[in-house]
């Protein structure tokens, strides 16, 4: 017990106040996530994208990738709880606004995340999905045939998906959704995004007390001029329609959440 | 210069021992255990605290009645099992129901091992952790006299299924899911038994090639009712209750001591 009692207030001495930060993909959180990860290194807890896909298509593996993807994200709400109840001061990773986690620990915890603008993120993760991990995600290799997926679909309204805090399956693209995601937003401490990094580092030292060293990881292999030739007007006019529910919620973000 | 996956990946060969799975049934011995492998294994090591647990599932749906908790909740195990042996996480402990899908995927690359009791000190002790939990969901504040007409001494009695048949509860008549945990005990790498620790110890460490510290923890405390002051009629409703958990008991201790002579 009193080594227990040595660790608590080691975490406590070593840690900033306890955080969730919930990292949208391609919202600029791997970097983040790392530098958390150092500076809360007694007391810190993520999500394993891989091996939790892979643990689900062995139990289920009868399930759509559509479905196996919210069933990763109900666990991991589950288990965003579940490492709340057990005091791990920071808690990041792809996970979803739980209304259950913020109401029950929202004295306890600041809630933190960041965006990006929602064209950048539909591009960046186009040419991210072409590296994953092939036997989780098989990658598509034109972006015609990339915007025609169910993913790209849920990515154009992943912020609604990822505020809503609504079930898995509710329709983020649905108006109630979108304000609801709006709403939730303003209970964050701070929302960062990924074009004022030092602006999110600043806020962030003000909320937690302590100061990130963020790097840039996840950096894009492909060069500028390449990503930006396979933008054809038809392109972007299918990356804008998608990402209706992106461009609706970031816009309030920067317009009334920025400081 | 070393990164810290490298660094972190020497560690781990340098520290740990084989790869192992320890389903730790309660009051089977098991925290000592579960300590022991925390230590050797800390470089990579998994385990679930049910009552962090089980305050997250009753959180994230109020509604949930004790049936569908449990439900979530062995669900929520078996899914982070597989994810940690996905991850190739060295050593996964704790109270972990036995997979059927964890064991045919990676019974060749780790251990699976488990301990038992003897069904009757497993009610009894199993009765006064429950009188003195602190947590109120597991809390039972009534004689064991009373207890016994309960339907969690039902469950208790049947407790060795639940580890180890890979059904849900109530999925199958008793009698099909006794015959599974047989089944599935048989594929077990080792099982110890309480009353004879030091030879399972033994046979832990030749597994796993590493030295292993296993204390005593959990020693019980002094409390209400023990086996010895039963009554004549108490002692029956208890066998009569653990009927599922005896039957399995014996047949570990028959065939599996077998086994391991015969080795």
């Amino acid at each position: 017990m009193r080594l227990e009692g040595l660790r608590k207030s080691l975490v406590e001495a070593a840690s900033g106040h306890r955080l969730v930060f919930h990292h949208v993909p391609k919202c600029g959180g791997t970097s983040i996530g790392k530098a958390l990860r150092r500076r809360y290194a007694f007391s810190s807890a993520r999500f394993r994208t891989v091996p939790t896909f892979r643990a689900m298509a062995a139990l289920y593996p009868e399930d759509s990738p559509a479905v196996r993807a919210r069933r990763v994200d109900d666990l991991w709400q589950q288990k965003l709880l579940y490492y709340l109840f057990s005091d791990i001061h920071c808690i990041l990773g792809h996970v979803r606004f739980s209304a259950a986690a913020y109401e029950r620990f929202s004295d306890r915890y600041r809630f933190v995340t960041t965006l990006r603008e929602p064209r950048s993120l539909t591009v960046s993760h186009f040419f991210f999905q072409l590296n994953r991990v092939g036997d989780v995600w098989p990658p598509i290799q034109r972006i015609e045939d990339y915007l025609e997926t169910d993913e790209a679909r849920q990515m154009g309204s992943i912020f609604s998906y990822y505020f809503s805090g609504l079930p898995s399956a509710a329709d983020p693209a649905a108006a109630a959704s979108i304000e609801r995601a709006k709403a939730n937003l303003r209970r964050f401490a701070v929302v960062g995004f990924v074009d004022d990094m030092a602006g999110f580092n600043e806020r962030l030292r003000g909320t937690l007390g302590v100061r990130l060293a963020i790097g840039h990881a996840n950096r894009s292999s492909t060069p500028a001029n390449e990503r930006q030739s396979i933008l054809t007007d038809s392109v972007r006019r299918k990356i804008e329609a998608l990402n209706a529910a992106n461009i609706e919620i970031y816009d309030f973000a920067r317009r009334e959440l920025a400081q | 210069m070393l990164s810290f996956e490298s660094a972190r990946q020497t560690l781990i060969e340098r520290t740990c021992g084989h790869r192992v799975v320890f389903h730790h049934v309660p009051k089977c011995g098991g925290t000592s255990i579960e300590r022991a492998l925390r230590l050797r294994y800390a470089a990579s090591y998994a385990t679930v605290d049910l009552r962090a647990l089980y305050n997250a599932l009753a959180c994230a749906d109020p509604e949930l009645d004790d049936t569908r908790l449990e439900r979530a909740s062995n669900e929520y195990r078996e899914a982070e099992l597989l994810s940690a042996l996905y991850f190739d996480t060295r050593c996964i402990a704790g109270h972990i129901y036995f997979s059927a899908t964890a064991h045919r995927l990676f019974s060749d690359r780790y251990h699976f091992v488990t301990t038992l009791r003897d069904p009757i000190d497993f009610f009894v002790s199993f009765y006064h952790q429950m009188v003195n939990a602190r947590e109120a969901r597991w809390q039972v504040d009534r004689s064991l006299e009373a207890f016994l007409e309960t339907p969690r001494a039902e469950l208790i009695g049947r407790f060795y299924t639940l580890y180890f048949s890979g059904l849900p509860d109530g999925g199958a008549p008793i009698e099909e899911s006794v015959r599974r945990a047989k089944a599935n005990l048989l594929k077990f790498d080792a099982v110890g038994f309480v009353d004879a620790m030091p030879s399972f110890n033994r046979r832990l460490r030749e597994l796993l090639g590493v030295p292993l510290w296993i204390g005593h923890a959990n020693r019980s405390r002094a409390s209400g009712v023990d086996r010895a002051e039963m009554s004549t009629d108490m002692r029956r409703r208890v066998s009569e209750l653990s009927a599922p958990n005896i039957d399995i008991y014996e047949f570990a201790r028959r065939e599996l001591a077998e086994r391991e002579t015969a080795a």
